[in-house]
């Protein structure tokens, strides 16, 4: 067993937070001339630490200094450097060392930062590659990051362990930091990557899942493409449950656009709420979302092309959310969150909602709005 | 003593309360019994054939098909007795089995001590010798027994008829739904209400029979309280509603008092109501499927009627039904004529066969057995203890710091709790399942829970009848030094266990089909193929 583990640390990562800077995009300098110190590479320590474990075995691909040799060097493991740059972490630091980590071929990537590293670890690596977010941000609103550094170890050293090294599709989100400093808060989706599924977290040792969340998807899938109807309209939304969909129908679509179906056809390419409005007007249309894993937001998280207007005229009755059942879990026992901002289409959307969550399966799951 | 287990009392008792054990596990390193195979090695010498015997019995196969006879001998193990009996001793002292731990950690499956007098009357040849296809006039003594136990489900659930054919819980919720789809049929609903409505915390085993049935399932998820939601059943119920299906208390042990208006609601909507009574071991002579409202219900004799589980089955799920429902039951049925029993085609409206011939007559037998020693009154003071047990263990078991019982607070639970460790876990990051095998350290079986984990890390305890006040204890004393350790030392457990002999097993290769195996000849097929791959 020879184990390579690619590392990034955006070293000033959280430096915002503390200083109710709302994030550290740019305004780190700020941050670190109030005095706070940076908490990143610690944090990479110790969810590192837990890998000690594999001994020789292991190595960390990372970069000089406090782009991650710092942080393995703590932990006690053995480093190799493939990027050099003496300057303090910025974005360009991050994607350029992902880029070429992924070029390498590590088993496991792994980041210590916010959303905003997320972002740049995904647009560089896209969503083929097994990538576990160590928190240390302010914000975190993606799916990638472990619940806390220990437990990334933990995650990280089970999944380097199996054999079938089994990775779910995670959201990455992120919000317009200057955005949120006015007092806004808008999180988008803005991509995919694969991260590790913890083996435990559906296995109990009496009843085995046969199923892993990517089996389910498709099971999801089959029962709604089987289900349609062939008059109606069928809007589906971003996400990588919603994209197998996509991908059993025909037409070229995205994982991030909302796209209109008629027939198992592809009608309308990542419309814009106006252009939805338009199509749907006098017909029967249904909505087909996911919820965001976590967090539970159906609406206005990443597709506020469904417009308020859209879902009072469909209504709540026309809308499936398609969820695992580990992802309706994740949720633990609070409600779907449709953002909506109108009060009429809140009203709409409060009460219960279809979730398929499996072949001829459903849920009915609480929702709330506002 | 190793370092794990140094600060555990050398006397078994400390002022008459007893310590925790420093239990140690066999370790044999005991081989497949595949390659344990010495060729030539026998258990029994067969004598050579006489030439009468051999003359008379030569053409005995020429009536067997030509294709389905063996080309050559099965390649069993060669082994001597003594090798055999060796063999299997030593992995039983591998294992913690039913009767040798306090089994109140496999929550759901009801483990209760399982008398040996039944298992000596099942040994018995009256009853081992008989064979399914006797005439019924030469197993009058079988079929009264049938019948009586036929007797004693339809008191204990209200039901009117009784079918003991199906072989294990599930496959009586399997039998039940296929009496649903039959009754559908007969009425001309079937494919037009065709949803079962389930809850999150049923058994996993409803959804997938009526799945397997052709319905499409529909689940509820507990409100805040814990129980299933009212509001989402309305919600639910349409035209489309062919049944609910509904354990009651659901695994949460949280009675569900508002049952009555659940069964209401679904037959006002035209619906069927199914009870899972897998959890019926605090409600004998209690209540009742019927006062609840419902139309059929099953009860696992393998838990509550105290027959063994054995390692898988045999079992029996006894399937009860109302009178509107018995001509679907599964056939052949039992019936009392003219002062003898007979063995009966149960008509042409019946499910047919559900299991081979009329089930598993053995464990019957041993329920009988059980339910007849106890009598009425005794039945429901099983109950009653299992259900004191219960609620003494919670009482005490919820004085562990990083321990709780979601849903319900403050509320007593019936016959057994799930309890989350997540404040444990999130102080500690120490999970469910890592107690549960630093637990194996000190002889005693845990197990979390069925997936999905909806309660965070799920522990699910039933102490039954069974067990004494200090059986109870020494359960708990378990619970309390692991989360003591937990919080002072989690090292421990990380790299737990320390007195098994079976360490960390990777279950991941359980999900992959290249990798698995469930014979030896499978596995012998992949090994080779690996090797072939590797020396390639």
């Amino acid at each position: 067993m020879n184990l390579r583990v690619g590392l990034i640390v955006n070293a000033l990562a959280g430096v915002g937070g503390p200083v109710a800077l709302r994030g550290s995009d740019g305004v780190a300098a700020q941050a670190l001339a109030l005095g706070v110190l940076p908490q990143a590479g610690a944090r990479a320590t110790e969810a590192l630490s837990a890998l000690r474990e594999f001994g020789t075995e292991l190595t960390v691909i990372t970069g000089s200094g406090s782009l991650g040799a710092d942080a393995a060097s703590a932990a006690g493991l053995s480093c190799k450097i493939v990027y050099r740059n003496p300057g303090r972490g910025s974005a360009e630091d991050t994607a350029t060392l992902a880029r070429r980590l992924m070029l390498m071929q590590v088993d496991l990537l792994l980041f210590a930062g916010g959303d905003g590293t997320a972002r740049d670890v995904a647009e560089s690596v896209g969503d083929s590659f097994p990538v576990l977010g160590i928190p240390a941000g302010v914000k975190m609103y993606s799916g990638v990051f472990a619940t806390t550094p220990s437990a990334a170890g933990t995650l990280a050293v089970r999944f380097l362990r199996t054999h079938t090294r089994r990775v779910r599709q995670c959201e990455v989100m992120d919000l317009d930091e200057t955005d949120l400093r006015s007092g806004r808060i808008e999180p988008s989706l803005f991509g995919y990557v694969a991260s590790p599924e913890d083996p435990r977290l559906l296995q109990g040792r009496k009843v085995r899942s046969g199923a892993g969340d990517a089996v389910q998807a498709q099971a999801i899938a089959a029962s709604v493409v089987e289900a349609m109807e062939p008059e109606q309209i069928y809007l589906i939304g971003p996400g990588s449950t919603t994209w197998v969909v996509k991908q059993a129908l025909k037409g070229q679509a995205s994982m991030l656009s909302v796209d209109a179906y008629v027939g198992g056809q592809l009608v309308l390419n990542d419309a814009t709420a106006s252009a939805l409005l338009e199509l749907t007007a006098g017909r029967l249309a249904r909505i087909l979302v996911t919820c965001i894993g976590g967090q539970g937001h159906i609406f206005g998280r990443g597709n506020q092309q469904f417009s308020a207007e859209l879902i009072r005229r469909v209504g709540r009755k026309s809308v499936s959310v398609l969820a695992t059942p580990s992802k309706l879990i994740s949720l633990a026992g609070r409600p779907f969150i449709a953002d909506m901002g109108d009060r009429a289409s809140a009203a709409e959307m409060t009460g219960y909602v279809e979730v398929v969550n499996g072949y001829r399966s459903k849920a009915l799951y609480r929702c709330e709005a506002f | 003593m190793n370092q794990v287990m140094h600060n555990i009392s050398l006397s078994r008792f400390t002022n008459g309360r007893a310590n925790l054990r420093r239990y140690h596990q066999a370790r044999w390193d005991e081989p497949v019994i595949f390659e344990l195979s010495q060729r030539g090695e026998r258990g029994v010498l067969v004598p050579e054939l006489e030439q009468e015997i051999a003359v008379a019995t030569n053409q005995a196969l020429s009536g067997l098909p030509h294709g389905m006879l063996r080309t050559q001998a099965p390649r069993l193990p060669e082994m001597s007795q003594n090798r055999v009996l060796r063999h299997y001793l030593r992995l039983s002292q591998q294992t913690l089995g039913a009767d040798l731990n306090v089994d109140v950690g496999q929550g759901t499956c009801t483990m209760k001590y399982n008398p040996k007098i039944n298992e000596q009357l099942a040994r018995d040849p009256r009853m081992s010798e008989l064979h399914p296809l006797q005439d019924a006039d030469t197993v009058q003594g079988m079929l009264h027994i049938f019948h009586q136990v036929h007797a004693l489900m339809m008191e204990v659930s209200g039901m009117d008829a009784v079918s003991l054919q199906a072989r294990s819980g599930s496959q009586a919720i399997y039998g039940n739904f296929a009496v649903l789809r039959a009754y559908q049929e007969a009425s001309g609903t079937y494919g037009v209400r065709d949803e079962v409505i389930t809850t999150i915390f049923s058994h996993p085993s409803d959804a997938a029979c009526a799945r397997l049935l052709g319905y499409r399932v529909i689940t509820l998820y507990p409100d805040a309280d814990g129980y299933p939601d009212l509001d989402a059943l309305r919600t639910a119920l349409s035209p489309r509603t062919a049944a609910l299906i509904i354990t009651n208390p659901e695994d949460t042990g949280i009675f569900n008092k508002k049952i009555r208006q659940f069964t209401d609601m679904v037959r006002a909507a035209g619906g069927v109501n199914i009870y899972d009574q897998a959890n019926a071991n605090g409600l004998l002579g209690i209540t009742r499927a019927r006062e609840a409202g419902f139309d059929m219900c099953h009860f696992n004799l393998h838990k509550t009627f105290a027959t063994p589980h054995a390692c898988g089955g045999p079992a029996v799920g006894a399937m009860c039904v109302t009178q509107e429902l018995e001509r679907f039951l599964p056939s052949p049925k039992v019936v009392l004529r003219e002062g003898s029993y007979a063995i009966d085609d149960a008509g042409p409206d019946s499910v047919g066969k559900v299991s081979a011939f009329m089930g598993t007559g053995s464990i019957v037998l041993r329920a009988y057995a059980w339910a007849m020693n106890l009598g009425a009154k005794g039945l429901r003071e099983v109950s009653e203890i299992a259900v004191l047990n219960n609620n003494y263990m919670m009482h005490e078991l919820l004085k562990i710091p990083g321990l709780s019982a979601p849903y319900a607070p403050g509320k007593r639970r019936i016959e057994q709790v799930r309890y989350s460790w997540e404040k444990l876990h999130a102080d500690t990051g120490i999970h469910s399942e890592q107690i549960g095998i630093r637990a194996a350290d000190f002889g005693v079986h845990y197990w979390t829970s069925h997936h999905p984990f909806l309660v965070p890390e799920p522990a699910t305890i039933e102490p039954t009848e069974s067990y004494s006040q200090a059986d109870l204890d020494e359960f708990v004393d378990v619970m309390r030094h692991i989360a003591h350790e937990a919080y002072t030392n989690p090292e421990t457990i990380r790299s737990a266990p320390h007195n098994c002999p079976v360490h960390a097993v990777d279950a991941s290769v359980l999900d992959d089909p290249k990798r698995w195996a469930i014979t030896w000849r499978g596995y012998q097929r992949k090994l080779r193929s690996q090797e072939a791959k590797q020396s390639a």
